[in-house]
């Protein structure tokens, strides 16, 4: 298990992280979410011992991060690249021996990694000959070559294209599958929602939500429903005008609506049906991860604006 | 992990092609050089004193009686001066040597022999000559001109040896353990050698340290190789694989010139020239030396052997902490010129401390750790030390080096993380402060 404990860190004066606490576990996959800026990296740098925090713990099957800690970690960050001179393999190899393999067992590991990521055919060829996707797949396997029980990917898709994406995913879920604990930061959300077990939100330094995301789901409810129809659309302004809905996506015949305040989908559907030709698609579901990140990011802003200006 | 981090900076800079390359073409490129310019300045000065042995130097000898005592001079330096005698007024004479038909003319001033001239030797020439053919011109005519004024008060024999006699000149230091006569030049030189050894070796590759420094920055791998390594172990061990491949060179080199030079002596011996190399020729030359050799002090070469890499070490660290400083690789080689001034500090010093041996700038260099390495084994020779003081120096030394490699290495652990930019002073206090 992998504790972040009432941690905060500051950078020349700036708070970057402010009490953050939350926990991923072994077998499942956290997603971690927030804008640019939001303390993402600030937390996976001190999970990896590169910063210290300046008040709080970070804590890996129980014991304090350190030194002795780094070899169970494996860390793709976000600002990532490759010796330029050096033979993909031989990188493997180096990475893999400063994580703590033998001499014998990293050769070995680097071999089996350009298999998994299906790179043996550039083994001995350098970064500048290799396009953007393929080094991506080299840098992920560096975080992987040493079997680490802690996996840590900060935008690991970034920029690939979606057969590689899909052989990534792969090798995660085998990780995964294989028990280690493995922390996704980003802030695409389709793919979170998509792979994710637990979900962790930040914004300005601090956790705004934290748990298991069919959960945080639920608490949102089923606000956001989905019609297909044909005839005349005009009931969706006058609901919009009213306050009762707010329009996602509009198209002829098509509209996604989330439901505001106590507005309850029967009452949606009624209305739909009494005033379309025919309804074809009536579907109520939980709000996509945007819709949570950007509700609840912009309602952390609005609070910290009003806090700052009563100030 | 130091080692691991040592070994791949290490063999994957000797493993280069540019690396083996220089390593092997280097010597040769040195030799080659010296073997050119060396031939050229021979062959000019040659093919110039052999212009002025056929055309001769023509002699206007206005005082009337030099001309046979500067014959038998130039017979005496066995350089076979051809002599030619001219008259008439100067301005055609000179004439001769405008048109090109003498290379040179000497002009003995009326009255040279009995008393002080009212105007001087001169030689006009039609081109610059080399300054080697200029001495040998000016010992020749002085040296006759010497003659002649002192065979004119007709001294006996003995009195005129007694004056031609060479002394020795000798200053000698004592000390509890008995006189010393080294000489000061002696001990200028060492401090020069050592401070130019330390600077020629810290720029050529001070370089490579720093792009290796800049390396983990450009390629963006620090931050993967921090989550497995200290930064100060990597730090170190890149300086030191760095260090080991400059030793490595060095060393090679220094092989292939001994090689090289045993190869030609003993083609040389073969074809004829016996004494050129061997025991004989070395002491000769050790006898023509323009200062004495003193008996080899195993003290002070210890503390050289210590010191060399030490001096190396800390400048190394300096382009160490000015490549984690910057990450364009332009504005990181404006700032190398940092680095250069405790250097061109310790060369400044040791070059003038022959003029004031027991001045306190050669005290200070000797402790001051930028400048400790050269001066300190210079200082050894110049003047007892007692042993405390060289253990301080040494101890500061080491402790500036350690201390300078640590604060790069904080710099280095600060600012990898900062991408695209220069660290601003600001920053710079932070990471060095900051946990």
């Amino acid at each position: 298990m992998l504790e972040i404990d009432n941690v905060t860190k500051r950078y020349n004066g700036t708070l970057a992280v402010d009490g953050a606490s939350f926990t991923a576990r072994s077998g499942r996959i956290l997603g971690l979410l927030g804008p640019n800026g939001a303390g993402k990296t600030s937390i996976l740098r001190m999970v990896n011992n590169i910063t210290k925090p300046d008040a709080g713990e970070v804590r890996l099957f129980g014991d304090v991060v350190g030194r002795a800690t780094q070899h169970a970690i494996g860390y793709m960050p976000e600002e990532r690249g490759l010796y330029k001179q050096m033979k993909v393999v031989d990188q493997l190899t180096y990475v893999a021996r400063l994580k703590g393999l033998a001499k014998q067992d990293a050769k070995k590991a680097a071999g089996e990694w350009l298999a998994a990521v299906e790179a043996q055919d550039w083994r001995d060829k350098r970064p500048t000959e290799l396009s953007r996707g393929m080094q991506q797949k080299v840098q992920f396997a560096l975080a992987l070559i040493h079997a680490p029980r802690l996996v840590i990917l900060d935008e690991p898709f970034s920029g690939l294209d979606p057969i590689n994406s899909v052989l990534m995913e792969r090798v995660i879920a085998e990780r995964k599958e294989a028990g280690a604990i493995i922390v996704f930061a980003s802030h695409r959300m389709e793919q979170v929602e998509q792979l994710c077990d637990d979900i962790c939100l930040i914004a300005a330094g601090r956790i705004l939500i934290a748990g298991d995301l069919a959960q945080v789901k639920r608490q949102f409810g089923r606000n956001t429903v989905q019609l297909g129809f044909d005839g005349e659309g005009v009931f969706i302004d006058r609901l919009a005008a009213a306050g009762q809905v707010q329009v996602r996506r509009r198209g002829t015949g098509t509209a996604e609506l989330q439901l505001l305040d106590d507005y309850q989908p029967d009452a949606l559907l009624e209305a739909a049906q009494a005033n379309v030709d025919s309804l074809h698609q009536f579907n109520a579901s939980y709000p996509s991860l945007r819709e949570i990140f950007l509700q609840t990011v912009g309602a952390a802003k609005d609070a910290r604006q009003a806090t700052e200006d009563g100030a | 992990m130091l080692g691991v981090v040592f070994v791949n900076e290490y063999v994957r800079r000797v493993k280069t092609k540019t690396f083996v390359l220089t390593t092997l073409l280097v010597p040769l490129a040195v030799v080659g050089i010296i073997g050119l310019v060396g031939g050229l300045i021979s062959h000019s000065v040659e093919s110039e004193s052999e212009r002025i042995r056929q055309d001769g130097i023509a002699v206007l000898d206005e005082t009337g009686q030099a001309m046979s005592a500067l014959r038998e001079a130039a017979a005496a330096d066995g350089e076979e001066y051809r002599l030619v005698e001219v008259f008439g007024p100067v301005e055609r004479a000179k004439q001769a040597v405008l048109e090109g038909r003498q290379q040179a003319l000497v002009v003995l001033p009326r009255g040279l022999v009995e008393e002080s001239p009212a105007a001087p030797i001169a030689v006009y020439v039609k081109t610059k000559q080399s300054v080697l053919t200029e001495r040998a011109w000016r010992s020749l005519i002085l040296g006759a001109v010497r003659e002649m004024r002192l065979a004119r008060h007709e001294l006996p024999p003995e009195a005129l040896a007694t004056l031609r006699e060479r002394l020795a000149f000798d200053v000698i230091e004592v000390s509890e353990e008995g006189d010393r006569s080294g000489s000061i030049e002696t001990s200028g030189a060492i401090g020069t050698a050592i401070a130019m050894a330390i600077f020629l070796f810290a720029t050529i590759y001070g370089g490579s340290v720093m792009q290796a420094v800049m390396e983990e920055k450009s390629s963006r791998m620090a931050e993967i190789i921090v989550a497995s390594v200290g930064a100060f172990e990597l730090l170190l061990g890149k300086i030191l694989a760095v260090s080991a491949m400059a030793a490595t060179q060095v060393g090679a080199w220094l092989l292939l010139l001994l090689v090289g030079g045993v190869a030609l002596g003993v083609a040389v011996g073969f074809s004829g020239f016996e004494g050129a190399v061997g025991t004989g020729a070395g002491e000769q030359a050790a006898d023509q030396l323009p200062f004495d050799l003193p008996a080899v002090r195993w003290d002070v070469a210890l503390l050289v052997v210590l010191m060399l890499p030490l001096g190396y070490l800390i400048n190394a660290s300096l382009f160490a902490a000015l490549g984690a400083m910057h990450e364009n690789p332009w504005e990181a080689q404006m700032s190398v010129t940092v680095a250069m001034l405790p250097m061109l500090l310790a060369i400044i010093v040791a070059q003038t401390m022959v003029f004031a041996p027991n001045g306190p700038l050669v005290a200070f260099g000797s402790f001051f750790p930028f400048t400790a390495p050269a001066i300190l084994p210079a200082r050894m020779l110049l003047a007892d030390m007692p042993v405390w003081q060289v253990a301080l120096s040494v101890a500061l030394t080491v402790a500036t080096t350690v201390g300078m490699v640590w604060l790069c290495g904080r710099i280095f652990r600060g600012s990898l993380l900062i991408y695209g930019k220069k660290l601003t002073w600001r920053e710079l206090r932070q990471v060095i402060v900051a946990d």
